[in-house]
């Protein structure tokens, strides 16, 4: 014992709150989860979906996957309708006081907050909870703007003028659209950011959630309603995610949303009271007005409420906006030690970065805990599990009432008869709550009794109660995977309160059908499959550096493979960030930490050759320069290969020295080169080999890197003409006050069309730059003595090359193609590999930073066990009829399933598969068959409800 | 032991089952050494009579081909039945319908329309269809009834064991009889003279990666002719049919791929449907116009899947409004 | 026909899907009583043959249920369901089934409302068709 707590408090149980939780949980500490809402899923709960053919990643589904994780995971305790009052204590001992609302209710489910979800008494808990942690990760989240003291927008004034998020949360209310008098409109209209980018009213950030957000409102609100013509009005367009691009592309194509770069003075009621009038500027200057049936005005982000009030009680800082202050090569660690910020208190967001700064926190919190030891939850003894193999079926039924939720609707004592009366049924009992306490003991003591050796219950849902009642017939020794479930409250008694009669016969014939699968129930084992607590880093960036010593901090070994001669990769030739700090000195600060960890192993002028394996147990071969090899075991890989420039053969770059990329000038600056302090004028050009049709992504950080340039530059000379062509300048976030300060130092920005690209020339000594000026609405002639090009971000050569190796997807910009674009940002379908930094997308150092964290902490989720459980479902190959014909082969997305040449057969690895069928229904043979859910068992519910 | 007695008859078929019973060439007269044969309307000449006056179970084994289509074939199948001991269907049309079967593609009128009418070479009254019974001076003359659908051997009567193929090839029905003669009999219900596993285990062809963008039928490409057809956008039923009839398949060797002849492997009921999930499976789009399109480069999906099958497949037939 | 009472069977996957379909009890909506779900655990594995089964054993609709495309728990085993019930569906139709009695639907968790207007479309579209004409 090394005296530490395995103990963490997380505030906020939003998206970055439930994903801190869920890796710190998953890499066995145990977390105290505090909410002060009923409801988990913080601002992600209004998200939805608006049941059109194409997913638009609201990520609601996996977010209440995650959020039903946290409510059943053993080490996870939930404290809703509470709030942390005082932390006393240093990093690795904090005592935190945990006062709890008086309107507290335990048994509603935290995701619904609706209906019950444990059976448990209503407890009269102390006021106040005194909590032993480790750390404390604050993911308070943010609070929306209010447009009402705004008049200009009508808001409160006209019912049709509605916030982004209560647009989004009508639509999933009334699944559909309508204006206030029920008509359905033709024309609306989003305001792009209303309560940002406005120093006026003390909001000058720049909200970054929202441009993605509107488009998505956009692109859904036409889905509803076929010919909606969707207008939004903006500044600069700017949704900087990965893959955004595309998304916008398609919104303006293929769905026809149309774009105003305008400025919007006012919204009023129109004339003839039908509708509303949209007042804006344009960009060239003019004055105009639009009709529309609805408005949108797409608020942005503040700090959360409770901001300062923390800040106060804890001690930490905010930053000047009032978001939390955050170290600036330590993105998520705060004034106060031990205490870490992720999510939008950190600053605005979208859904994509609180996830990774989540995981990165989780990452950093690891540091001050203890050796996990997955001890937090009490070991439980089961009694040795029945061998039931040579038993007769004999099911028991177990049906719930759920207060009155089911019993109001369904029968149930006569489902009980019916239920008894079915064929192999040896027993049938029915309760006002099947989940209590008392009843599953009495569920236990008739397994027991009766012998019974296959358990259907009839209650509610596999995702709530599945876990608790497979605990049910483990603790009774039965295998857990011989219990099946029917959810008669919300596939049955809830939906047709109307027709109690039909309700339960339907309720018979589902309970007849879950019987007659039961009866096929095989018990079925978790396998274990070792865990070599080593990793395997491919590249020796900022990213990559930033993993390994994560890893490295908590005592797992660690392969860095650099392909070059020295660590730091991009890095290197970067001086500073936009915010002011010293790359170069953080850099050989985590240079020296890597070398002065005996545990992390580097491996330079080295490249990846071969790899196999699974997770917990991959063998690599790294073959140096000089052709030496080495075999590598480890048990999980992490990306972080980083990216390249783009060197133009546009505009004139590599033709004539003046010339030069935005890294280029960056170090000529750094320098003070004698031709960038003489000169005069200096254009700069954005997006160049960036969002046009060969590359149709943003390389995201091009824009801060040329108004980080522009600033240097005026600070070196203030006299000097700096210009930067571009499309839309995307400083997302607190970047936005550097954008305002470069304008305020006199840098102009002019704006430029991909139709109408600046064209350069050499004349004499100077460089033309002829740009179309659409303000002015004329053409415009920079004499520039340096051009200044702001290449794309390009994903590494040999991405491809290490894809194949790995077998790890790329998407068709040739990065790595995650699992999941917004949320499993660094992981990949694959268990066991993580992404993260450039390879994946083009991100800046900061964010690098947090996202080398969280792959690191994602992985250890993994290496922090010494074994890995897989699930009993998994597909199972009969050999005997297994032809061999591959078509299982390509369709498995996690590689689990291949035939093996020498017998020509198919095999699964079960530590591989994750159990979904894919394979079994494509088996033209039938050989392949999905445990739990075998063909015959399909057949047998068929049967039981259509008859023989 | 005395010699065994042998039945041999044909419902809706081609002939071609007989074909390949006499394909067993001078083993044939093995097969007459060690049995007599009673009845055999292809080769030898004898009567409808001459069954009904033998005592029931008077004959060892019957091999049944052909589908039932009419009244004759089913009254024929029940007759041999009672007489026999042991019920084979051979081929595919009594196993499965065969050819034949996909006449369950069309009402019975349709059919009667084309055949006695609609077709080019029929030079028919108009109005003229076969009659079940049609008056003449001299009496009464009789048709079999046709039916409204192609049924399989075991839908009409019960049947000991299935030998497939279309026709099944000589070998195995040679092997098949010996086993007989041997008394070497699987579990009655067996399919015997084929494998378990599908045609695939026994292809010769090499297989890389299943996945396609776009399906062709024989005539429309080049195709390697030693990679896996399905892979090269074939539609080639191996993996989803009986192997078996011969190693290395013979219509693979020939450069065509499987049809589907010899039935579905043990474990699949319906082997159109198992065929056309794994065809539908290898489609290499996750567009859904694209998918659509590649979709429908499957020129009759029934005809495709059910070739063999369709009286033996889950719906057996199609539903007319 | 005015009394005709539809036989649905629908597999739904085990994530998104039975997300959404809880929520629909949860949210209070209310369907026809005409559906019988089945859980599987993606809409990729449901087996063309068990669906066809369905159909010969009398059922007059099927439904299979997944996460809407892009969203699989799986990745992508939706779009294997939207390849094979395409084949399905076109080879259904030669045999006599009308199209809409095999449906693919895409069911999000916050499509709760959304699923129980879908089953209320679905048994009237089945109502309308009428029983399926059974082999016999």
């Amino acid at each position: 014992m090394d005296g530490k707590i395995g103990s963490v408090l997380v505030i906020g149980a939003g998206v970055a709150g439930i994903q801190a939780s869920l890796d710190l949980a998953e890499s066995g500490y145990h977390v105290n989860l505090v909410e002060r809402r009923g409801n988990l899923m913080g601002a992600a709960a209004n998200n939805c979906c608006k049941g059109v053919e194409e997913c638009n990643r609201c990520m609601l589904c996996q977010v209440s996957e995650k959020a039903f994780q946290v409510i059943t995971h053993p080490r996870i305790t939930l404290f809703r309708h509470g709030e942390v009052v005082k932390v006393e204590g240093e990093p690795g001992h904090f005592s935190a006081t945990i006062q709890r609302f008086p309107e507290m209710n335990e048994r509603g489910c935290p995701i619904c907050d609706k209906l019950p979800l444990y059976a448990v008494p209503l407890k009269s808990d102390p006021e106040e909870i005194q909590l032993d942690v480790a750390g404390v990760i604050m993911a308070i989240g943010f609070k929306l703007f209010d447009p009402s003291p705004l008049p200009e927008f009508g808001y409160g004034k006209y019912k049709d003028v509605v916030t982004a998020v209560e647009f989004e949360r009508m639509i999933h209310e009334r699944t559909g659209l309508f204006c206030s008098d029920g008509r359905i409109p033709r024309r609306i209209a989003f305001i792009q950011c209303v309560g940002s980018r406005d120093p006026k009213i003390g909001n000058p950030w720049c909200s970054a959630a929202c441009c993605s957000f509107t488009l998505k409102e956009a692109i859904v609100a036409k889905e509803y309603v076929k010919d909606l013509e969707p207008t939004i009005f903006f500044m600069d367009q700017r949704p900087y995610g990965k893959d955004s691009e595309r998304y916008l592309s398609r919104a303006k194509e293929q769905y026809g949303v149309k774009y105003i770069r305008s400025g919007v003075s006012k919204v009023e009621a129109a004339g003839d009271g039908k509708g509303l009038v949209v007042t804006y500027t344009s960009e060239t200057g003019g004055v105009s007005t639009a009709r529309f049936d609805m408005v949108g005005l797409s608020i942005g982000l503040e700090c959360a409420v409770t901001a300062k009030k923390l800040s106060r009680e804890f001690g930490i800082e905010l930053n000047p906006y009032g978001f939390c202050w955050a170290s600036p090569f330590s993105p998520l660690e705060t004034s106060r030690q031990g205490f870490l910020v992720c999510g939008t208190f950190g600053g605005p967001n979208d859904m994509t970065e609180s996830a990774m700064q989540a995981s990165g926190a989780a990452a950093d919190t690891l540091g001050i805990l203890a050796k996990a030891k997955f001890d937090h939850v009490p070991q439980k003894s089961y009694p040795p599990e029945r061998d039931t193999s040579g038993e007769a079926p004999k099911v028991g039924v177990f049906l719930c009432q759920c207060g009155d939720y089911i019993g109001k609707t369904v029968d149930v004592a006569s489902l009980t008869q019916f239920a008894s009366a079915l064929p192999e049924v040896a027993y049938c009992d029915q309760r006002r709550y099947a989940c209590s306490e008392e009843f599953r003991d009495e569920m236990k003591e008739a397994i027991k009794v009766h012998g019974l050796n296959r358990v259907v219950i009839g209650s509610c849902s596999f995702f709530t109660h599945g876990s608790l009642f497979q605990e049910t017939l483990r603790e009774a020794g039965l295998n857990p995977y011989l219990m099946e479930m029917v959810n008669l409250r919300d596939q049955c008694a809830r939906v047709h309160s109307h027709d109690p009669e039909k309700a339960t016969m339907k309720a018979k014939d589902l309970i007849r059908m879950e019987v007659a699968k039961a009866r096929f129930l095989e018990p079925l084992y978790r396998l274990s499959k070792t865990m070599n607590p080593s990793a395997l880093v491919v590249g020796g960036g900022i990213t990559g550096m930033v993993s390994a010593i994560s890893l490295a901090e908590k005592g797992f070994d660690v392969h860095l493979v650099e392909k070059t001669t020295q660590l730091g990769g991009h890095a290197l030739r970067i001086q500073h960030t936009l915010e002011g700090g010293n790359v170069q000195a953080y850099l050989s600060d985590l240079i020296e930490k890597v070398k002065g960890f005996p545990k992390i192993h580097v491996h330079k002028n080295s490249e990846l050759t071969a790899y196999q394996g699974r997770v917990g147990d991959y063998t690599s071969r790294v073959k140096t320069t000089s052709g030496e090899e080495r075999e590598i075991k480890h048990g999980v890989t992490i990306i972080a290969a980083g990216g390249r420039e783009y060197k133009p053969d546009e505009y004139l770059y590599g033709q004539d020295p003046r010339v030069m990329i935005s890294v280029e000038l960056e170090e000529e600056i750094d320098r003070r080169t004698e031709r960038v302090a003489q000169s005069q004028t200096i254009a700069m050009i954005q997006c160049v080999g960036s969002r046009n049709e060969v590359r149709p992504y943003c390389s995201r950080l091009c824009c801060a890197k040329s108004v980080k340039n522009a600033i240097s530059l005026k600070t070196l000379n203030p006299k000097m003409n700096v210009y930067i062509l571009y499309r839309d300048m995307r400083t997302y976030g607190f970047r936005e006050s550097y954008y305002q300060e470069a304008r305020e130092k006199g840098v102009i920005f002019i704006r430029y069309d991909l139709d109408r690209m600046p064209e350069v020339k050499a004349v004499g000594d100077i460089l033309r730059v002829t740009v179309h000026d659409i303000i002015l609405g004329e053409r415009m002639e920079i004499d520039a003595d340096l051009l200044v090009l702001a290449s794309a971000v390009l994903p590494p050569e040999d991405n491809h090359i290490l894809s194949r190796i790995l077998r790890v997807p790329l998407n068709e910009d040739g990065f790595f193609k995650e699992a999941y674009e917004k949320l499993s940002t660094v992981d990949f379908m694959q268990e066991g590999i993580f992404v993260a930094g450039m390879a994946r997308s083009p991100i800046s150092i900061v964010e690098s930073i947090y996202q080398g964290k969280a792959a690191a902490s994602r992985a250890m989720t993994l290496l922090s066990r010494e074994s890995l459980l897989t699930d009993g479902i998994v597909s199972t190959v009969k050999e005997s009829v297994c032809c061999g014909c591959k078509v299982c082969e390509a369709l498995c997305p996690y590689g689990a399933i291949a035939v093996v040449p020498e017998e020509n057969v198919a095999k699964v690895d079960e530590l591989v598969c994750k159990g979904c069928g894919t394979c079994c229904g494509a088996c033209p043979t039938g050989a392949a068959q999905l445990k739990g859910f075998k063909k015959e068992q399909m057949m047998a519910m068929v049967g039981a409800y259509l008859g023989a | 032991m005395g010699k065994l007695k042998f039945a041999i008859y044909w419902g809706a078929a081609c002939g071609g089952c007989d074909v390949a019973v006499v394909d067993t060439h001078e083993k044939l007269l093995d097969i007459a050494a060690a049995a007599d044969i009673l009845f055999w309307p292809v080769a030898l000449d004898f009567k409808y009579r001459d069954v009904e006056e033998m005592a029931d179970k008077s004959i060892d084994v019957c091999l049944f081909s052909g589908a039932v289509r009419n009244s004759e074939n089913e009254h024929i199948a029940k007759l041999l039945r009672q007489k026999s001991k042991v019920m084979v269907a051979l081929g595919a049309c009594a196993q499965l319908g065969g050819i034949p079967g996909l006449a369950n593609e069309k009402r019975r009128q349709d059919i009667l329309d084309f055949v006695y009418h609609g077709s080019p070479s029929t030079a028919s009254q108009k109005g003229v269809y076969p009659q079940e019974i049609t008056s003449v001076p001299e009496g009464k003359l009789k048709l079999p009834k046709f039916y409204d659908a192609v049924m399989t051997l075991d839908q009409v009567v019960e049947v000991d064991y299935y030998l497939p193929g279309c026709p099944p090839e000589s070998a195995r029905i040679l092997e098949v009889v010996q086993a007989i003669v041997t008394g070497n009999l699987p579990p009655k219900g067996a399919v015997v003279g084929a494998l378990d596993k599908a045609l695939c285990d026994s292809c010769p062809r090499k297989r890389e990666e299943k996945k396609v963008k776009v399906f062709y039928r024989p005539q429309e490409i080049l195709f390697d002719p030693e990679r896996c057809f399905l892979e090269q956008g074939l539609i080639c039923l191996g993996p989803a049919t009986r192997g078996g009839c011969s190693d290395p398949p013979r219509c693979i060797r020939s450069n065509m791929p499987c049809e589907g002849c010899y039935g579905p492997p043990p474990d699949v009921t319906d082997q159109g449907a198992k065929m056309l999930s794994a065809v539908s499976s290898i489609i290499d789009s996750q567009d859904p116009g694209q998918i659509e399109k590649i979709i429908d480069g499957i020129v009759d999906p029934l005809g495709t899947f059910y070739r063999f099958g369709l009286p033996a497949s889950a719906l057996r037939k199609k539903r007319f409004p | 026909m005015d009394n005709f009472e539809p036989k649905i069977i629908g597999f739904y996957c085990n994530w998104s899907s039975q997300m959404g379909i809880d929520s629909a009890g949860v949210e209070g909506a209310s369907y026809p009583p005409n559906l019988r779900l089945i859980r599987v655990m993606c809409s990729g594995s449901v087996d063309p043959e068990v669906i066809i089964e369905a159909f010969k054993k009398g059922a007059d609709g099927v439904v299979i249920l997944g996460c809407h495309l892009g969203n699989c728990h799986y990745r992508n085993g939706n779009y294997n369901a939207l390849r094979r019930y395409r084949l399905l569906q076109k080879t259904l139709e030669q045999f006599g089934l009308e199209k809409e009695r095999l449906r693919l639907e895409w069911v999000s968790v916050a499509e709760g409302k959304r699923f129980a207007g879908l089953v209320g479309e679905i048994t009237e579209e089945l109502r309308r068709l009428g029983p399926l004409r059974q082999f016999s």
